[in-house]
This record gives C-alpha cells, structure tokens and sequence, in this order.
C-alpha cells in the first residue's frame, strides 16, 4: 500500500492515543498530519492540508453527533477525500444510517477489534462500505430479518391458502376502501356477498384459535394480515396506480 | 213556568257574574311574576351550580399547575440521569480499548517494547476508567440525601382495579388473570408499588402458556407487613434459576410461545425494595422473593409494612320544589230588570158614578123603609145619571138602560157589558135589584120580572167576569206566548251555554291550560332532570300547547312567561354545555401530566438503582487489571477473562439502563428563543428575536436557567443567527477570558469538573436526539482573547 495521510478527528486524548498507537504499531504507511477535538479546528486542517483520508469520531466535545454534518460537509467539499468513521456509538443505528447518507466510506465501531490495517487498506483501495466486525455482525441480524420477513411473507400465502384475491382484498381493505368499491376493481370477479363470504374464510383462516375471545372486525383483519406479513406495510398500494 | 226559567236564566247570569269576579281575583294570583317564580328559584340553584362548576374548574387549573411543576422536576431529575447513563456510555470505549489491547497482547507475539507500550496504555485507561467512576459516585452521593421516594399510604385495591384494566392482553393469549380483592393498605411509594405489581404480572403472562391463569393477591403477614403475590401456573424455574433470579442474568424461554428476557424488571424490583430499606426502618422487614416448581408455576412476592385505616363518606342532598294548584271556574255577566207602573186617574165621569151610586142607595133604604114607589123614583132617577154617563162615553149609542122593557133585545147593561163600556156595574146591580124589590112589593109584575131578569143576566155576566171571551182569547194568545217566550227563553238559555263557552269559558279553559302547562313547564323546570333533557320536556309541552290552543297569541303575559323560561334555560344548556367540556378537558390535561409525573417518576428511581448497581459491581475490575498490570503483567490470561467479564458485566448493566433511557421521549414543539433567552444577563437586544428552536420546553428553559446560573450574571453579548436551514446558533460572548483553552475544550465534555456544564451537554444532545437534528452541539472556544460560548439547536420551521 502506498504512503497516505490522515487526519484524526478525535476529542477524548486517551483515545487518540490508542487510535495513533493502533497507527503506529499496525499501519505504518499512514501519516498523521494532524488531530482535530472540534470543528472549528477540524477545518481549519483541512484548508491547511488535505488528508487522503480523515478518521472521524462522531461526538466531540459538547456534541455526539457533529461528526455526521462534518462527514457530510467534507464529502461535498471534498469528494476524493475518503472518510472513514470510528465510533463508540455502539448501539445508535439511527445514527449509522445518517453517516451513510452523509457518504461515509466505513463505519467502524470502537469495538471488537477496532481498527485493523485490512479494513483501512479497503478503504484506501477505494471500497465502499468497509464495516468492521462488530457493526457487520449487526447488519447482517437486521438483513437477515428484513429478508425473513419476505420469506415469512411467502409462507404465510402458503400457509393460510391466500390467493390473489384475497391479498388485493385485504391490501384494499387496509387502504379504506368499501366492499362495493373493491368489487369496482378491474379484474375483481367478486360481487358484495362473495367479498362477505371471502371476510368470513380469512378470519377462519387467520385466525384458527379464534381472537381471545373477541369479534374479528375488517380493522383487525388487516392488522392480521400486516402481523402475518400478508401485506407489506411499507408498499401498501392500490391497484392501478 | 216562566217564573221558574227566569230564575233559572237570573241565576245563571248572577253565577256567571260570580264567577267572572272570582276570575278576576285568580287572574291576579296568576300573575306573570308568580309564574316566573319557579324560574326566579331555578336560576338561584342554578348559580350554585354554576359557581361549584368554576370551582372544580378552578381546581382542576391548580392541580394541573401543581402537576407541570413536578413534572418539571422530574424532568430535571431525568436529565441527571440520562447525563449519568451517557457517563456510562462513554466508559465503554475505553473498555473496548483495553480488550482490544489485552487481547492483541494474548493473540501476538509482539516486541517488548510494544507490549510496554500496551501495557501502559492499559494501564491509563484504567485510570481513566476510574476517573470516570469515581466522576459518577460522586454524582450519585451527591443526591443520596434527597428522598426521591413518595411514600404514603397506598391502598392496594384501587391499584388492582389498574392492573384489571389490561385483562384483554390476558385474554388475547388464552391466560385467565384472577384479582383477588383486598382492603389492605400500605406504606409505600404509590407509582412504585404500580411499577412493581405492573412487572410482576407482566412477567407472569410472558412465562404462562395458553390455558393458564396469573392470580394477584394481597395478605396479611405477622408483624404488621402486606405480602403482594402475583401466582402464575407457567413453567416455572429450576431450582438453580431460581437461585440467580435477582442477579444478573438474562433468561431466555426454550418455549417457543413464551417471550423471553426474564431479567431486568426483576432486579428494578429488587432495586426498589432495596432503596426503601436505606430510606427508613419501617421498611426494615421488605422483601422480595420467590417460589417456584419447574412445570409447574411460581408465586413472586413482594412485602411492604400495613397500615390500617377508616374511610369516610359523605352524601349529598338535593332540593325538589312543589308545584302549584289551580282550581276556581268564574264568569261573567249583566243583569237587566224593568219596572213598569200605572197611573189611574180622576175623571167627570166619576161624579156622575156618584150621584148614581147615592140613588141606588137611597133606593136601597126606600125599599127597607117599604116605601117601594119612591124606591122605584130612586131608581129611574140612578138609570138616568147612568144613560148620562153612557152617552158621554158613547155618544152616538141607543143603548140605554130603561126601567120595563118588552123588547126581546138584550138588556142594555148586558149590551154595555158585552161592549166593554166602563162604568160601574154593581150600581145597576143594585138598582134592578131594588127595582125588582120594588115591583114585587106594588105587585106589578111585569116590572118585577124584568128587573129580575136583567138583574139576574147581569149579575152573571158580571160577576163571571164579563172580559171572559177576552180572557179566553187573551188566555190562548198568552199561552202561545207564554210558551213562545218559554222556549225562547229556554234556547237563550241552552244558548247561554254554548255562548257561556265560546265567548268566555273556551277562551278561560285555553288559558287554564295554558296555565297548567306553564305550571308543568314549571315543574319540569325545577326536577333534577339535566338541562337538555328538561329543554327537550319543556319543548314538548309548548308544542302541545300551540297544538291545542291555536289561541296562544293571545296570552301574551304567559307567552312571555314561556319564551323567558325557554330563553333562560336555554343559554344556561349552552354554558352548561361549554363549562362541562372545559372541565372534562381539564381533567384530561390533569390526567396527562400526573401520567406523566408517574412515568417520570419511576424512570428515575429505577435509573438510581441501575447506576448504583452499575458503580457497585464493576468498580472492582479497571483496578484488579491494574493491579495485574503492576505486578509484572504477565498474568495475560487473568486479564484476558477479567476484561471480557468486565465488558460483558458492564454491557449488560447500561443496557438495562440504556432501556430506561429510551423509554422515555419529549416531545419535539417550537418554542420562542425569546422567551428562552430572557433568563440571560443579555445586553436587552433580543426583543426582536423571532426565531423559534424545536425541543421541549422544560427542557431547553432549564438548559438556559443553567447557562444563567454559570455565567454568574456577568454581562455577555448574545447573537443569534441561522446556521444553514435547519439550525440556530446562539453565541454567547463573555467579557473576557475566563477560561484557557484547555478548560474550553474540557468544558462540556464527560470530565468537565462543572457537572451543570455537563448538564447542558446532555440537554443539547438530548434535543438534537429527538429531534433528528445531528448538528447539534455546545462548546467553549477562545476567540480574539474572550471565551464563547457556541450552542447550536434545532430551528423550528415557520409553519
């Protein structure tokens, strides 16, 4: 790998001395031209030189999370620059998702292993998207569920016999229209009755041991259908537009 | 006859009068002003109503003040909270970094030198580790003395009556809960007794499979202590399980119909139970424990000490009216009576009646004397004074009376008769009598029966009453109008009636009626009916008069009496309606801030547990590493578990406190950065600020009062600006420099000596959290040798 500088936006000293420790000892190519606490500092640096690659802690001083604007800022100002985070914010997803939209190449999480010289050689390659273990680890738990949930949604048409029909019946109902006005939907061979009789079938359906007691209204049907992930609710459309 | 139907119509007509008088009198009873009494005596309990109304309104205001108060200082105290877990938090990098560390220096084999290096670094961060530590410890003493429990005396059932409330989550899973009612009263903190029983139960149901049931109850223990026992029939514990329960470990159900984490609301309970017993000795004898059988159930039990008490109850009263009664009927009428006299007069007539009576007289005593010849003169001479009167009378007649007559005409004094001539009749009674007398004597015979004769005819006719004929017919024609006038009179009389009716007695009995609905109206009026309901009764009742009378436009004084009372009744439905709505608002509102208080509340006290917790049981490892360090730093292995333990200990601990922090969210409204900044010593130039910053209120009012308060009334220049779209700088600029740029850069941060300033850290952070604004920040710079002070928030949009 060739030589390349950095800049270190860290404000804890202790930290910064184990991060240029982690430099020193495991990635001796980089040069560290400079250690910012704060934003004003920050860029202060930066006009005065320009880092091939800024390591960026997200909370300094008396904010946690300016480190996502600086992020934002240096991308737009300076696109080839490439910026890496390293956080102790371990359990803030919400946050990870805005430094991704803020164009971070990395995200790596004061965890684990920290910062290893492979993860810093990706980034320096050019990879996008460079995750150390820890954080990785957490991707891959949400991915997997998200996913599941399409799977769960395959096998709940499986599972509980729903057709096109009744999907469209149920994704319509869900989106406030009345049985006649789902009976006015092209392609929906159904009259109010067989719309009434289908209602009947998919609370059976869904619902084999009854609902502890209570009456299954249109309203709870739906929300049924959106637990059994029948209906993705995040794509609730109607036909047609 | 006649008599009788002119009494009849004399006496109808004299009650009728009557009865006109007597309504006069009633009608002055009935004046619009006693009809409007009632309504004088409804408004009267009415404006005590109104004012109970204003005052329960009043009240409700002042408890909602007194509730945003404690709100407010919940708040506060939640923020010392949330800044301690973030203390928390930011240890966690450095533990990172000494596992790190260890482990690189288990994994490899590395020089000397830089295993020193490791080694030392290890070693600064547990001293940092430490710093951090102790930085809390003080914190957390510094609030021990400060009782943040309410203790008070908490009767149970109310809050079983809570806790019946969530059966429907009970019912959904197929789990019967069964609250056992208790009259039990206990000492202790109400919201935190809720918090517990509320854990309790919900632990139960995640453990307790369908078909199962979760029973709460409350005894009696020796000594003056309450056992809280929430049974349930799940699965159970091994003995071993229960034997770690209250510490840390998290258990997770193998059952796939069970949810899991068994852990933190057990050790919040065991926290709580434990703060009571520092607080005072009564808590002396609180616990909380458990039983259980695996398969078979458990019974968690929490004790807190009895109290025993007697409740009063007071009744209200209420007031009912009586309602009016009417009777008397009257009329009205005339009398009319006429009087009709006759004069008779004296006429010459007369006189000559006289001589001719005193000849019959003297004819009388001549006949008594026998001197019958003379009599006989007497009497000629008493026929001739009568011829005299007859030819006054009737000039042109030929009927005169003569002494003897063969004529077979009728005898003149019959003829007169017949006539109806007006003389005296007894006179030439007399007269032929004493003639006939006469002649009888003197023996002429002739004379003596003709005299008789007359005499006789004339006697008859006469005293038969002569006008007989007259009579007869006067006597027919009067019977004709005798009964003419009878049924006359008799249709007056029916007509009386009817006319009786249509002219006064219809209109009287619309008005009676009239009356009587105003005296139901009235009476509606004053029943304990709501005032929609009485308006609607009411409305009914006019409808039914208008529906009746048609004649109600004439009773104008009722009809106002009736429009007054609607009228009247009907603004005060529509206040009534307004005062309710703001009271049940109020009510609301005073709902939602002690729901607030409570949530507050507990967040808190549990908060003090987790992070007492939290200081206690890892305070140990940063110096059992060090020490390891110190003596040679060879025992990489011990160090290696010992940091792995630590780390694991210390992620479970602040996440349990993270939980808390997270349970809790303020909501994100614009609030004026005038209003806020007016706590600042400024330079006065901020009445123009217009801007608005997105946060909470409480919050960012005490994030100010804090600034306040450090910068020690010193005159500061503030300038506010937008920095891009979405925020608000606000630069505060001191006099001059009172910090160095080391103290600047430590001045907000975990270690700033100053925990106010971490204070406002924690609110700037807090605010920026919610409200999605990641550029949020305090700090502390140096600039042209005066230190600012820089806190950048959220900017509300303009709507």
């Amino acid at each position: 790998m060739d030589k390349f500088k950095v800049i270190i936006v860290e404000d804890v000293p202790l930290e910064l001395k184990g991060t240029e420790g982690i430099f020193r000892n495991d990635i001796p190519e980089a040069t560290i031209i400079g250690t910012a606490d704060s934003e004003p500092t920050y860029w202060k640096l930066m006009k005065q030189e320009l880092p091939d690659l800024v390591l960026l802690d997200l909370g300094l001083g008396g904010s946690t999370t300016i480190g996502v604007e600086i992020c934002r800022h240096t991308k737009e100002q300076f696109p080839k620059v490439k910026v890496l985070i390293f956080t102790g914010e371990i359990l803030n997803e919400k946050l990870w998702l805005d430094v991704l939209d803020a164009g971070c190449d990395g995200i790596i999480l004061k965890s684990g292993e920290l910062l290893t010289r492979d993860d810093v050689i990706s980034v320096m390659n050019g990879k996008r998207l460079v995750f150390n273990q820890p954080i990785l680890e957490k991707i891959v738990e949400k991915f997997k569920r998200v996913v599941s949930t399409q799977i769960f949604r395959q096998e709940a048409f499986i599972a509980y016999e729903i057709d096109e029909y009744d999907e469209r019946f149920l994704r319509h109902l869900a989106l406030g229209y009345t049985k006649e006005q789902i009976t006015n939907l092209r392609g929906m061979p159904f009259g109010v009755k067989s719309l009434e009789k289908r209602q009947n079938e998919l609370v059976n359906k869904l619902f084999p041991n009854g609902n502890g007691g209570m009456g299954v209204n249109a309203t709870r049907l739906v929300v049924r259908a959106i637990e059994l992930h029948i209906l993705d609710i995040d794509n609730l459309v109607p036909d047609n537009g | 006859m006649l008599v009788y139907v002119g009494i009849a119509i004399v006496v109808v007509i004299l009650l009728l009068y009557l009865f006109n008088s007597m309504r006069a009198k009633q009608a002055a009873k009935y004046s619009p002003d006693k009809m409007l009494e009632p309504l004088r005596q409804w408004e009267q309990i009415n404006a005590q109503h109104v004012e109970e109304q204003n005052d329960r309104y009043e009240e409700l205001h002042e408890l909602q003040e007194i509730g945003k108060r404690h709100v407010l200082e919940n708040k506060k105290k939640n923020i010392e909270q949330r800044a301690k877990v973030s203390l928390v938090n930011s240890v966690v990098p450095f533990i990172d970094r000494m596992r790190n560390e260890i482990h690189r220096l288990n994994a490899v084999e590395e020089p000397e030198e830089i295993r020193q290096e490791r080694l030392a670094y290890v070693k600064e961060l547990t001293e940092k580790i430490k710093e951090y530590n102790d930085i809390l410890t003080q914190w957390i003493q510094m609030r021990q003395g400060e009782l943040s429990l309410h203790v008070e005396s908490v009767a149970l059932q109310p809050l079983f009556d809570i806790v019946g409330k969530s059966r429907m989550g009970f019912d959904r899973k197929g789990v019967r809960l069964v609250i056992e009612p208790t009259s039990e009263i206990v000492k202790a903190d109400r919201t935190l007794t809720l918090f517990m029983i509320n854990t309790l139960i919900d632990n139960a149901r995640k453990f307790t499979e369908r078909n199962g049931s979760v029973t709460l109850s409350a005894s009696v223990v020796k000594e003056g202590y309450v056992d809280i026992m929430i049974a349930d029939t799940g699965q159970g514990m091994t003995e071993e399980e229960r034997a770690h329960l209250f510490e840390r470990k998290v258990i997770n159900s193998s059952s796939a119909e069970v949810q899991t984490s068994h852990g933190f609301g057990l050790l919040n309970c065991k926290g709580i139970i434990d703060k009571y017993k520092k607080v005072s000795r009564i808590f002396d004898g609180c616990t909380i424990s458990v039983e259980s059988e695996k398969d078979k159930g458990s019974v968690f039990s929490f004790r807190l000490p009895r109290v025993v008490r007697t409740l009063l109850v007071l009744l209200a009263m209420g007031t009912c009216l009586q309602v009016y009664a009417a009777t008397p009927p009257d009329s009205l009428q005339g009398n009319r009576s006429k009087i009709l006299d006759r004069i008779s007069a004296n006429t010459f007539e007369g006189k000559l009646l006289k001589r001719a009576s005193a000849f019959a007289d003297s004819a009388y005593f001549a006949n008594v004397n026998g001197r019958y010849t003379k009599a006989l003169q007497y009497a000629d001479s008493c026929i001739g004074k009568l011829n005299a009167i007859y030819r006054l009378k009737a000039p042109h007649g030929k009927d005169s009376l003569v002494m003897y007559s063969q004529s077979a005409e009728k005898p003149a004094e019959i003829q007169w008769l017949n006539n109806g001539l007006e003389t005296n009749y007894r006179i030439i009674l007399d007269i032929r009598n004493e003639s006939a007398i006469a002649a009888l004597a003197l023996h002429e015979w002739e004379l003596y029966r003709y005299n008789n004769e007359v005499y006789t005819r004339l006697f008859k006719a006469s005293s038969a009453d002569n006008t007989l004929d007259s009579y007869v017919v006067g006597m027919q024609q009067s019977k004709a109008n005798k009964t003419i006038s009878i049924v006359v009179l008799i249709l007056i009389l029916m007509l009386i009636v009817p006319a009786y009716y249509v002219l006064f007695y219809r209109h009287y009995v619309a008005y009676r009626i009239y009356v009587e609905r105003v005296e139901e109206i009235n009476k509606v009026l004053m029943n304990t009916d709501e005032a929609q309901v009485k308006l609607d009764a009411i409305a009914r009742i006019i409808k039914s008069i208008s529906k009746h009378g048609g004649e109600t436009v004439q009773f104008n004084s009722l009809n106002e009496v009736v429009s007054q009372i609607t009228e009247v009744l009907q603004k005060n439905v529509e206040m009534e309606k307004a005062r309710e709505e703001s009271i049940e608002m109020a009510e609301d509102e005073l709902h939602r801030v002690e729901i607030e208080n409570d949530k507050l509340h507990v967040n808190n006290s549990v908060l003090d547990n987790c992070l007492s917790a939290l200081k206690h049981e890892t305070m140990y490892y940063p110096s059992r590493i060090r020490q390891l360090i110190e003596n040679g730093g060879e025992d990489l292995h011990d160090m290696n578990e010992l940091v792995d333990y630590y780390k694991e200990l210390y992620m479970l601990l602040s996440a349990q406190a993270m939980r808390l922090v997270d349970d809790l969210r303020y909501p994100c409204r614009p609030v004026s950065l005038q209003k806020l900044l007016k706590v600042l010593p400024c330079a006065g130039e901020n009445q123009a600020e217009q801007r608005h910053i997105l946060g909470d209120e409480d919050l960012l009012t005490y994030l100010f009062f804090l600034l306040a308060q450090l910068l020690e009334g010193q005159t500061i220049v503030l300038k506010a600006k937008d920095k891009g779209a979405r925020y608000v700088v606000i630069d505060i600029e001191l006099p001059h420099m009172v910090y160095t740029n080391e103290q600047c850069r430590e001045l907000f941060a975990s270690t700033t000596p100053n925990l106010q300033y971490f204070l406002c850290r924690q609110i700037v952070r807090d605010t920026g959290e919610f409200a999605n604004a990641r550029g949020c920040g305090v700090y502390a710079c140096n600039i042209d040798n005066k230190t600012h002070l820089e806190i950048t928030l959220p900017k509300a949009m303009q709507a």
